[in-house]
């Protein structure tokens, strides 16, 4: 009788030992993809705001090269010290107010996210892109003007 | 044992995979919404009453509130035009102060309903 339990006992224990030894890298390849997919939501979520932020920062401006040199300071402010949105490009499409239209800038931020870390999940860098638009503020902007208070 | 693991493991990476995917959409759509809502607010508060400022000499800023409220709603159903997103300007509302608050309501792809609020004040500088 004896002999059976310790028996028993043996197999419990060799059970369990197995059984950590399977679940410990499934464990650790679950925190691995919960920082991966929080890293991915950060890295959109930073370069999103930079393109609104941006987007805006350009629409105040009266022409469309001071909104390019508006829109590269905010990235340059927001995205310089980032670290899950690296190598950030971004873009302006100016479209001024013309007549009763109002005028869009549209900013397109295309950044990397780095894979350093996330290798046991085969995920390497992955680049995206974000647009924002916002509306030109048709008291500044210069070009043909429905108003009439814009500056020559 | 084993076939019971893998597929509680399973579902759990998916559950989280798809919890991210949805958390994602909500911030995108959130910003958005804050995006629309505040920039629909400036372009109301921007409709001042011109004549005083220019006839007048008065230099008190006084918000037009049957245009800026206009404004604000043609502002605002135009940026939701622009991000090609369903959703509507719940309201606009201005205070005595000419605060003008816009309410954005925007409804993402896989139905996440999210609010911007936005509120701007005319001043002169």
């Amino acid at each position: 009788m004896a002999a059976v339990s310790n028996t028993a006992w043996r197999d419990r224990g060799a059970a369990e030992a197995l059984g950590l030894v399977i679940m410990f890298p499934v464990m650790v390849l679950m925190a691995i993809l919960i920082v991966a997919i929080g890293r991915g939501i950060e890295a959109t979520a930073q370069a999103r705001s930079t393109a609104e932020a941006a987007a805006q920062a350009a629409a105040l401006q009266r022409s469309a090269p001071a909104g390019e040199a508006a829109m590269l300071d905010v990235v340059k402010r927001m995205l310089g010290a980032s670290t899950t949105c690296v190598d950030n490009e971004s873009h302006l499409a100016w479209a001024a107010p013309v007549g009763g239209e109002p005028g869009r800038a549209t900013v397109t931020v295309t950044c990397t996210r780095p894979g350093d870390g996330l290798e046991p999940l085969e995920l390497s860098d992955a680049r995206f892109t974000v647009t924002a638009i916002a509306s030109i503020d048709p008291l500044r902007a210069s070009g043909e003007r429905a108003t009439g208070l814009g500056l020559p | 044992m084993a076939a019971a693991l893998v597929l509680l493991f399973t579902f759990t990476a998916g559950g989280i995979i798809w919890l991210g995917r949805d958390v994602n959409e909500t911030v995108a759509l959130r910003s958005t919404a804050q995006s629309i809502a505040f920039q629909a607010a400036r372009a109301g508060a921007q409709e001042i009453v011109l004549g005083a400022l220019r006839d007048e000499g008065d230099t008190d800023i006084t918000l037009d509130h049957a245009v800026a409220r206009n404004t604000a709603l043609a502002q605002g159903r135009e940026m939701i035009e622009a991000y090609a997103v369903e959703g509507v300007v719940a309201d606009v509302a201005i205070d005595g102060n000419d605060n003008v608050t816009v309410t954005v309501h925007l409804v993402g792809p896989g139905g996440a309903k999210v609010t911007g609020v936005g509120i701007a004040h005319p001043e002169s500088r």
